[in-house]
């Protein structure tokens, strides 16, 4: 990924944003924050499940496996070698590697995808952490890499690979940490930096080394003051003078990428472009610490933080959960309350989804498990029609027009869609929130982000298809050319060769002319011998026939072994094949049929007397002539008088043609 | 009154000479080769290259269209391709020639095939891959689903399989998503 910086921020600018200055986004909501029911206790091990699910297929990639059914693998030991840009994933307890099949990933749909299922022994051994204190003298591509290998994405929900936000020095100014977590009831990264400030600010570290921003901007929401008084402490104590910490005031949704660098930058991001072609780059500061841990201590990403809360949970708080524990483990472990028509919602209450079972693993991006009680969320009041109060444009942080997008996303309009920037819409739930017509609004709009994107899939391929059929024509047509070329060629060369051989003379031509006078000799020598010698050839065949038939009837009895079963197959499904072709073609001939043969036959006894009349009229045997015309006439006529009425007209004017001639050829005698 | 007369006949002759040679010029300059409509039906069609219309591939039934022959004859783009052509040839909408399928992929049973290579000759796109003698398979990325070569198969091992659904190709269902269980207390 390489991004050419186009807006690169000013020096007055970045000392404006080090000075303190924040600025504002439009729009936004204050919604409850439901943080407190699980930001009180600390960051507990989930413990060992009795096996694990890891999903190593990503958007229908699946990388090459490093292990089998029936491996060993111990904690931190690579299961995938690094596909493309992808990232590796790991073994997150010892165990044996039990299958490999597709299971239920954690994505809305619920559908399967490959995974490898881990049957953990409860040792939870773990490979030699390679450590590395001097990573300073390292290579950055090197940094980057071991970043890849260590299979760190965006830990804050997006899931983005975090080292390809690593792959531009020189053009980054300004390092965005972004711990704002803006979304209710998560607590996840309040809780990381309230115990782990230090490993945070060593991750920062190596961000800096790699990336060399010249200010590095910790944002936190002012509803963590325990998270922002740990990192400060933190900050203190490394004595960083680059580092700024923003404390920015709660609303949702400023931890949106976009949204948070307006707030930190009082810049937008346009339409379309990478944060980082403004200079500025922007890590969860989950991730931050992946990356510390990553660097530092050699361990790859094999757990991550989750928020369980909800009234329908015991026991709420957060989580130190190993990536690929079935949700059902840790619903049995904390006391979750089953009742009917439960609800279970994987991310925050604004942005997550909901999922139908719990036979799910955590993921990488699972940040937050929320079972609500019916009386903590009960069931959305029915939807009822847009009123265009325009509630939903005022809260909009991305600026868009959602009443517009929601009158084209039901009507499928999808150049209004784009004209409206639909894809700018970060769904973040603010105008759903706000509507007094309860209309789930972010819900069309992800249906029609989904149609339009199928639609432009469906697009790329039709123009491939398109190409290749052009092309596959465009072969036939000169493979076609060659062939012609080829056999003219071949013909002159061997007309030269019988020119040089027989001194000009074609041999074959001679040949030719000779057979057919004999042929006309034949003929007019009386037609009764020619049958006999046909009833002489017919028995000849068929002796030979019967001959072979005997033969085959020996050989098969001869032919002890048995019978290949693959052989026999292709025969049987032939003969399948065959019988359903004949059912298909009588079934549309059949009709047509006898019609055709009619014709055919018609056009024979046509071809037949036009024959005969000239061959007479080139004889031109003087006396017998009329007669013989008079008797093609004759032909003609009748066969024109057995036709059927559609062919009535065309052996009419064959008639009349054998007719004419027969006239020409009298008057010719005459 | 014959001067008045002369200079009214000579000033618009001058006219009509002006005007027509810059008619004349315009028409040289701006001319357009190629019919574009044919081009822009083109890209509506979905380039099975299938033949359910009677064309020998999409382009020949674009051209169709363009002199007037129906929108309604292509099953594979189904309803919406319909509504497409209709709407940039200007005429209603009509029921579609034939019913509107799934979209499918062919797949080849390996132990049934012989190796013949009648489906690749039949194939459109070139998306059947093999040799004399050799398996055959179906590059599914490729196949547009066309069906020409289940016919020419002696063996009847070609089946048309529906696509699978993966989390890629899945569509969002309005039923599933909560967006507004966000109450607070």
């Amino acid at each position: 990924m390489t991004t050419h910086p186009i807006n690169l921020l000013s020096e007055e600018q970045l000392a404006e944003i080090s000075s303190g200055k924040h600025w504002d986004f439009h729009g936004g909501i204050y919604p409850k924050e439901n943080k407190r029911q699980s930001n009180q206790a600390v960051i507990k091990d989930a413990g060992i499940p009795p096996f694990l699910v890891i999903g190593i297929e990503h958007k229908g990639h699946t990388p090459e496996l490093l292990v089998n059914v029936g491996d060993p693998v111990l904690k931190g030991q690579a299961l995938t070698k690094v596909y493309g840009a992808m990232v590796a994933q790991h073994a997150s307890s010892s165990g044996v590697v039990s299958a490999i099949e597709k299971r239920s990933d954690l994505h809305p749909s619920g559908l399967p995808v490959l995974s490898v299922v881990i049957a953990t022994d409860g040792l939870d051994r773990s490979i030699d952490y390679q450590r590395c204190a001097d990573y300073k003298k390292q290579a950055h591509a090197l940094l980057i890499q071991k970043i890849q290998d260590s299979g760190i994405v965006g830990l804050g929900g997006g899931g983005f690979p975090s080292h390809l936000k690593l792959n531009h020095p020189d053009s980054i100014q300004l390092l965005i940490v972004n711990a704002v977590e803006c979304e209710p009831y998560i607590s996840a990264d309040d809780r990381l930096m309230q115990e782990h400030g230090d490993e945070i600010i060593d991750g920062i570290s190596v961000l800096e080394h790699i990336l060399k921003p010249l200010l590095t901007v910790i944002a936190i929401e002012d509803n963590k003051p325990e998270a922002i008084a740990a990192i400060r402490r933190a900050v203190q104590k490394q004595q960083l003078s680059n580092i700024v910490i923003r404390t920015i005031p709660t609303r949702y949704p400023s931890g949106s990428e976009k949204q948070l660098i307006e707030i930190i930058t009082g810049r937008q991001t346009p339409i379309g472009k990478h944060p980082s072609e403004l200079g500025i780059v922007m890590h969860n500061v989950g991730s931050v610490f992946a990356i510390k841990e990553a660097i530092l201590d050699g361990k790859p990403l094999t757990s991550r933080i989750v928020t369980l809360t909800g009234d329908a949970f015991s026991s709420k708080g957060n989580l130190s959960v190993r990536i690929g524990t079935p949700i059902q483990y840790l619903l049995d472990k904390y006391g979750f309350n089953n009742q009917p028509s439960q609800k279970l919602i994987i991310g925050g209450p604004m942005m997550g989804f909901s999922i139908n079972h719990t036979d799910i693993p955590v993921t990488k991006t699972c940040n937050c498990i929320i079972a609500p009680s019916p009386q903590e969320m009960p069931d959305a009041p029915p939807e009822v029609p847009c009123i265009r109060c325009g509630e939903c444009a005022e809260v909009c942080p991305a600026l868009l027009l959602p009443q517009q997008l929601l009158w084209y996303a039901k009507s499928q309009d999808h150049n209004k869609l784009a004209e409206y920037n639909l894809s700018s819409c970060i769904e973040c739930g603010a105008c759903a929130y706000v509507c007094p017509s309860h209309i789930p609004l972010v819900k069309y709009y992800r249906v029609a982000k989904a149609q339009i994107n199928s639609a432009e899939e469906q697009a790329k391929k039709a123009e491939i298809a398109r190409i290749r059929f052009e092309q596959r024509a465009a072969r036939l047509e000169q493979a076609k050319i060659d062939r012609q070329a080829k056999h003219k060629e071949a013909a002159e060369k061997r007309q030269q060769q019988l020119q040089a051989t027989n001194g000009g003379e074609d041999l074959i031509a001679a040949a030719l002319a000779r057979a057919k006078a004999k042929k006309q000799a034949l003929a007019q020598d009386g037609e009764n011998a020619a049958d006999d010698t046909k009833k002489e050839t017919i028995s000849a065949a068929v002796a030979r026939v019967q001959v072979k038939a005997k033969k085959q009837a020996l050989a098969q009895s001869s032919e002890s072994a048995p019978k290949d079963a693959k052989k026999e197959a292709v025969a049987a499904a032939i003969a399948r094949a065959k019988a359903k072709k004949q059912a298909l073609a009588q079934d549309s001939e059949s009709p047509a049929d006898d019609a055709k043969k009619e014709a055919v036959a018609a056009a024979i006894a046509r071809a037949k007397a036009k024959k005969q009349a000239l061959a007479q009229d080139s004889e031109s045997a003087a006396d017998n002539t009329g007669l013989n015309n008079t008797e093609a006439v004759d032909a003609a006529t009748q066969i024109a008088d057995n036709r059927q009425p559609a062919d009535d007209r065309k052996a009419k004017i064959a008639a009349a043609i054998a007719k004419a001639k027969a006239q020409k050829a009298a008057q010719k005698d005459q | 009154m014959i001067i008045s007369i002369a200079i009214a006949i000579f000033t618009l002759g001058i006219l009509g000479a002006i005007f027509g040679s810059i008619l004349g010029y315009s028409a040289l300059r701006f001319k357009v080769k190629a019919d574009p409509i044919v081009e822009e039906l083109d890209a509506i069609l979905p380039q099975t290259q299938c033949g359910q219309c009677g064309y020998p591939g999409c382009k020949p039934y674009a051209q169709a269209i363009a002199n007037g022959e129906d929108i309604n004859k292509c099953p594979p783009g189904g309803e919406a391709v319909m509504r497409q052509l209709a709407e940039r040839m200007g005429v209603e909408p009509k029921n579609l020639d034939g019913p509107e399928k799934p979209k499918l992929v062919a797949f080849i049973r390996e132990d049934l095939c012989i190796g013949c290579t009648k489906c690749i000759q039949a194939c459109p796109v070139d998306a059947i891959l093999g040799a004399t003698r050799q398996m055959h398979t179906v590059i599914s990325d490729e196949c547009t689903g066309c069906e020409l070569c289940v016919a020419p198969c002696p063996t009847d091992c070609i089946d048309m399989v529906p696509i699978a659904l993966t989390t890629q190709n899945w569509q969002w269902d309005l039923n599933l998503i909560p967006t507004k269980n966000s109450t607070e207390r």
